[in-house]
Parts: C-alpha cells; structure tokens; sequence
C-alpha cells in the first residue's frame, strides 16, 4: 500500500530526525522545479508535484537509509546537491516525491598534493574546494559558470565541464574515485589509481547518471599547479563564424591546448563585447600553466590567427577584464529575477556538441530556424566555448518576450519549441543534443534519437540499478506518456 | 505631445579591475577596457516615455517621440533598438570631444538641438550618471531652454483630456504630484519596475534600413564648446580624508548575551532609549 505524505515524512523523520526532514509549504514548492522553470517561480506558479519533504542527509549511511526505505515503498527519489540544475533534472515529475538534499555533506576530506588529488563530499561548493586549493597554489581546473553555485555531487552527476575544459577536459575527464549509494541501499567506492583497464570503467556509470541510477557522496578529482602569473589572453573580432571554427579546428588538430577557445557570434557577442567588436564576431584564447607551455600555445595561437586576414587582434586586457565577470553567483540570479519580472523578457541557452564537419551547419540551420519558426524572440546567437580534437560545441543563447501567455505555458509556447529545433537539427545532422548542462528532463523526450541502437545499454543500466524506477524519474529516461 | 529623451551610455564600473581604478595623468580612472551599460536613470526615462506613448494611442493628438545622445559609446545595435522600439527619432549629436564630466557642455548640445524643434517638449532626462555622478545636466538644461525643472520624477502620466502631464516626485521618501505642460524638463529619478521594454527581431526587421540620425546642430561652436569644457572645474588632486572611528568588540558567553550587550550599551544609548 502506497504511504500517506505523512507517513513519508514520518519515517523519514524517524531515520534523520526532525530537523532534517524540511516540509515548509514554500521550500517544497520551490524544491519541485529548477531554473529550466524559472518564470513559473518568478510568478509563484508551481505546475510541478510538490515533493512530500526535503531530506537533508549528513552522510552516507543515511543516504542508503533514505534510498533503501524509498526503494521498499518505491517513492520517487530527487538527489540535489547545489541546486544549480537548469534542465529540468531536479523537478519532482510525480507525486510524494522525496528530494534528498546532500548539501550539508560539506567536508573537503583531503587534499593530497603529492599523488595530486582532493577527494570532497558531495555537498563541497566547487567554490570553496576551488579557493582552498588556489591558496596552496593548485587549482582543479574546473570552472563552469555556476560555479559560485554548484556542488561537487552535482557536478559529476550532470557530466559538468568548465571554462577550461579545452586544457583540463571535462568533469570526467577530473574524477579519479568516487563513492554513490544505489537504490537498494549499496553503498559502492570506486578507488583512486591513475589509470584502470581492469574490463569497463564504471566510473561512467555514475557520471552522468543525473540522479537517475544512484546518489553521489563523494568524489575525488586530479589537481593542478594553479600559475595565474603565467596566464595570457588573446582576442580577436573577425567576420564570420565559419572562419571561426576553421581557426578553432586549426588550434586542436596542431596539438595545442588552450585553457580557454571560444568563438561567438554577432549576436550573442554584441551582450558582452559592444564596446570593442560592434557587429562582429569574437575569438578568444587563453594560456595558461607552466612558463613554456603558455609560451608556445600563445605563439602558435597568433601564427594560425595571422593566416586569417580578416581577424583583427584586439587590447588583451578586454578580454581578461571580460573573463573575470563570467561566473553566475546568487547576486546575479537575483538581479535576473528582477530583470525578467520587469521586462517580461526572458533567456535560456541550450548546448549541443558536433564534429568539424557539422558543427557550422548547425549552428546556421538551428539560428535560422529559431528566427523564423518561433514568435516573440528578441535575440538567438550563440557561442563556441569548448572545443576537442574532433569538433566543438555550440551553446545556443535565446531571449524572448512573453506576450499573451500564463506562466504554465510559457516553456510549452517557447521553451519547449526552441529546444525541439535544436536538438532536431543537432541529431539530424549528427551531432549530440547535449553537451554539458545534462538532459534532465526537458531533453529526455529525445533520449532514444541521442542514443539511436545504444539506447539498448542505457535502458538496461536503468533497470539493472533502478529496477523499482524510483530515481529521479523523468530524468534522462522520460516518463511513459499518459 | 513631443517628447524627448537624453539618455547616454556609461561604463559599466561594475566591471572595472581593480588596476583600472588607479587613475592616469589627468585623473581619471581607466575606463577602456569594460563595456558599456545604459545609464539607469536614463533607461528609466526611456520607458516612461514608451509608456507615455502607449497609453496616448487612440488619443486624437500623436506623441512623438525623439531619443537624443550626445555620447560617443553607444553602440549602433542600442540606437537601432530603440528605432525598433518605435522611438520616432534617434538623434545622436556628433563629436569628437570628450565630454564625461562636462555637463555644461552636454547641456549646451543637447540645448542646441532642443532649440531646434517647432513644438515645446516635454523633455525627459536621467537624473544622473554613474559617470561623474554630477546631477547637474538637467538644470543646467532646463536654464538654458528657459523652462522649468522638476526633479527627481518617479511616474509621469497623461493628463485628460488635454496635453498636461500629472508627475509624481519623490522627495526623501515623500510623493509630491503636480501636473504641468510642455515645455518642462522632468529629471527622472530611481523608479521601481523601470526597465527599458526589449523589442523582438520582427520590431527590429521592421525598421530595417533605418538608421540613427548623426548631427551637428545649427548654431553649434564646436570650439566655444571646447572652451566651455576648458572653464568647466577641472579635478587637480585627491586626497583621502581619513576618518578615525572607535572600534569595539562585543563578546558575550553566547549570541544572546552578545546582542543584549550591543543593545544596552550601544544601541539604546545612540537611538535616546
């Protein structure tokens, strides 16, 4: 027999205390969505199952506690950390959910500084881990813009990147060891070596998961010398995008590694650059690590810029003065806010990744199409901010006005068909519809044309570790429609 | 009704470096490197105005509406935003000087091109920039135009039936209303909910093809100008006025002790409990 709300929080109470379990009527409603609904919370509208209770674990032992009486009377469980998500992945899709907060598992357990590691609960703001390793001169390399914001649990559970991924790599490529508690209450580690070929990688089972196989406790992630005397910035405004992604290409296949490559276009440019690039396109590079090594990379940087005589070089300090306001704290959700309740103009972004080949077309065909199948936009442009040796990744940004339209329909009347052309035109031509921000929920209705004939490994994933389907259903694998 | 709007950009000091902040030979901090935002009070000046314009449709007069810069930043894509937005005119007056920290000198262009036009206006303006931060372009303006100023206003809106204007000021917290006509100068102050109306690309498509209007105003000296600003207060020096402050650490056994002893000792005594 199904549990009674109160029932739930109850129980739960029982297993943590009642100082852990949250049932406040507003932190509940807040608790049932992410910024993927942000104009719904903006109007105080919550379309979305409101959660039974916030579960605010401490530690391990109380995860698999939680998971495993969730399991037994299969009720929804929501694993947050940062609440940072912006896809939907921390909506509560049905009702009496649980949503298990690790946010107060906040403890740095170690920096080790000669095998180069620091292992984190799943609750350490990257923030906090970030600014301890800076004073002892290391750095994890990692730098997304929520970074103020996000948590390391979270982190590795949405396959995060960061700023620097084109020198560091993504949040896979940082994680060594990790620990999650599955389902039925099995708690698991996967250790720290430098390299495995012990059969599959299971970390990538976890990274990823999106809170849809497990709950992520603890992680351990490489660090690195942290040399900011030795970083360089480099600028460039140039016509168009297709040139763009030639000089991009060019920088990766000739083996260098900039912390940083990113190439935006007119549009999205004009929000950050006006005062410098005025209906152009802008290219920027950073150098950085060892003396040598920034040397080089800067060097050949200008060698295969200057083959392009449409590029201009600009001051370097417009670049550095850009990049030091990049990250998106509370301050600026909150100015945000104010912003979007008063113009009734909103903004998203939706990233998508693709090889050399496809990436270009893409981009033009998913600008295009935005422009003109979609009412009331006011800005869709995009930039390139991550790029490998085999293709880039395009971060489509789009603003629009709401007009004539209740805050529940919102994401049905713009949202959901902007996403629709961009992740039609991205597997169309092949790329990936996602490529950092995680498929949460707003993007699991395209999960089988993303995984095509793979998606038989996905699904069997699923209900090998989730057999009742209680985690964070709706993410990644998408509810049955009624 | 004609309607008139000055509005400028400035930097975005937000985003100003900290060496940035070490000023060169002339004293100014260095400003090249941020982008530059709309000034606020402006912003709020230019939606009232939209505002103005919306609720006088239907009416049997038209409201007319000009935006007028005398700034060299902004940037092409925000005057075309603001034809798109259906500013009647966007009137950029041209020159080569720099003008940050001269408003005498901004309120002379800005008065030359105001002296132009057939109707009276209604001429609004930010109160000031967070350049200079002077606040006194738009007295200055509405001394040269000869017509009243009033300042700081927080809503403006039609009057029926005729052309009047009922304006609400805000003066230390107090809201005064008054109702007035063309021509008057409305410096527009800190207004709640203000913020400037963002058109989509079919309002932009729209006025494809138009461009601001770039202009030199008849009557205008461009040396006697440069002369004006040479006269203006020029900033010789800073000093920093060091003010000593006693500093005391309240300790109490716990926060409760801690904020009776801020309240006995401190609190109680400053506010005369």
């Amino acid at each position: 027999m199904k549990l009674s709300r109160e029932q739930i929080v109850n129980r739960l109470q029982e297993m943590l205390g009642r100082e852990r379990v949250i049932t406040d009527e507003a932190v509940l409603k807040a608790s049932s969505i992410d910024r993927f609904r942000k104009y719904e919370d903006i109007c105080g509208v919550y379309t979305r199952p409101v959660p039974a209770a916030i579960a605010q674990v401490g530690n391990e032992e109380q995860v698999a506690k939680v998971l495993h009486f969730m399991n037994e009377n299969k009720l929804n469980a929501v694993p947050r950390t940062g609440a940072s998500a912006t896809e939907g992945g921390l909506e509560t899709a049905v009702e009496n959910s649980v949503v298990i907060d690790g946010a107060g598992m906040n403890e740095i357990i170690r920096i080790d500084t000669y095998n180069m590691l620091a292992t984190a609960q799943c609750g350490v703001p990257l923030q906090v881990l970030e600014d301890k390793l800076r004073e002892m001169g290391y750095t994890t390399g990692h730098s997304p813009q929520s970074k103020p914001l996000a948590q390391m649990g979270g982190l590795v559970a949405t396959r995060s990147t960061g700023q620097f991924s084109t020198l560091y790599g993504g949040i896979e490529d940082m994680v060594v060891g990790l620990s999650a508690v599955f389902p039925n209450g099995q708690i698991i580690r996967v250790k720290n070596v430098p390299r495995r070929a012990a059969g599959p990688d299971i970390r990538h089972v976890i990274i990823g998961s999106e809170g849809a196989l497990c709950f992520i406790t603890e992680v351990t992630v490489k660090i690195f010398r942290y040399m900011p005397e030795n970083h360089r910035f480099y600028g460039y405004t140039l016509d168009s995008m297709k040139t763009g992604f030639e000089i991009l290409r060019e920088v990766m296949v000739e083996g260098y590694r900039p912390s940083i490559a990113r190439l935006y276009d007119v549009e999205d440019g004009a929000f950050h650059f006006s005062h410098f690039a005025a209906d152009r396109c802008v290219l920027i590079f950073m150098a950085e690590g060892a003396k040598g090594i920034v040397e080089v990379t800067g060097q050949a940087i200008e060698a295969i810029v200057s083959r392009y005589s449409e590029c201009n070089a600009v001051d370097s300090r417009l670049i550095e003065r850009w990049f030091t306001h990049l990250n998106w704290g509370p301050e600026n959700i909150a100015r945000e806010r104010v912003e979007i309740m008063e113009t009734q103009n909103i903004g998203f972004t939706t990233e998508v990744s693709g090889c050399w080949s496809i990436i270009h077309e893409i981009y033009e065909n998913c600008v295009r199409r935005i422009r003109d199948e979609v009412p009331d936009i006011t800005m869709v442009g995009g930039h390139s901010s991550h790029s490998y040796l085999n293709g880039t990744n395009m971060y489509f940004v789009y603003y629009y006005n709401i007009v004539d339209c209740k805050p529940e329909e919102e994401v049905m009347k713009y949202h959901d068909p902007i996403n629709k052309i961009i992740v039609e035109e991205t597997i169309r031509l092949g790329g990936s519809m996602v490529h950092h921000h995680g498929i949460g929920k707003a993007r699991a209705q395209w999960i089988k044309e993303e995984y095509q004939s793979s998606y038989y490994v996905l699904e069997t994933l699923k209900r090998a570790f989730d057999p009742e389907g209680i985690m964070n259903a709706g993410t990644i694998i998408p509810l049955p429609v009624k | 009704m004609k309607v008139i709007v000055c509005f400028k950009e400035a930097p975005d000091l937000e985003r100003m470096a900290p060496a940035d902040w070490e000023t060169d030979a002339a004293l100014k901090p260095d400003t090249r490197f941020v982008p530059t935002v709309l000034n606020v009070y402006d912003e709020s000046a230019l939606e009232m105005a939209l505002r103005l314009r919306d609720a006088a449709r239907g009416r049997e007069k038209t409201t007319e509406l000009i935006a007028l810069t005398v700034d060299s930043v902004s940037p092409p894509r925000m005057l075309k935003n603001l034809l798109a937005l259906q500013y009647d005119r966007v009137v950029k007056i041209e020159s080569s000087l720099d003008l940050r920290f001269h408003a005498l000198a901004v309120a002379k262009l800005l008065a030359a091109f105001i002296k132009t036009q057939d109707d009276a206006p209604v001429i609004f303006c930010g109160v000031r920039s967070n350049e200079g931060d002077n606040g006194k372009t738009p007295l200055l303006l509405a001394e040269m135009l000869g017509i009243p100023c009033i300042t700081p206003v927080i809503d403006a809106t039609l009057a029926a039936p005729d052309e009047s204007l009922d304006v609400t000021v805000d003066i230390d917290g107090w809201r005064v209303g008054q109702r007035v006509r063309a021509p008057v100068v409305l410096a527009v102050g800190n207004v709640a909910g203000s913020s400037l109306r963002i058109p989509t690309l079919k309002d932009k498509m729209r006025v494809k093809g138009r461009e601001p209007e770039m202009i030199l105003p008849a009557g205008i000296d461009v040396e006697e100008i440069a002369a004006v600003m040479a006269r203006e207060e020029e900033l010789v020096s800073l000093k920093t006025e060091r003010q000593k402050r006693d500093t005391a650490f309240v300790r109490g056994q716990d926060m409760a002790e801690t904020a009776a002893i801020f309240y006995n000792q401190y609190l109680k005594k400053r506010a005369g409990i």
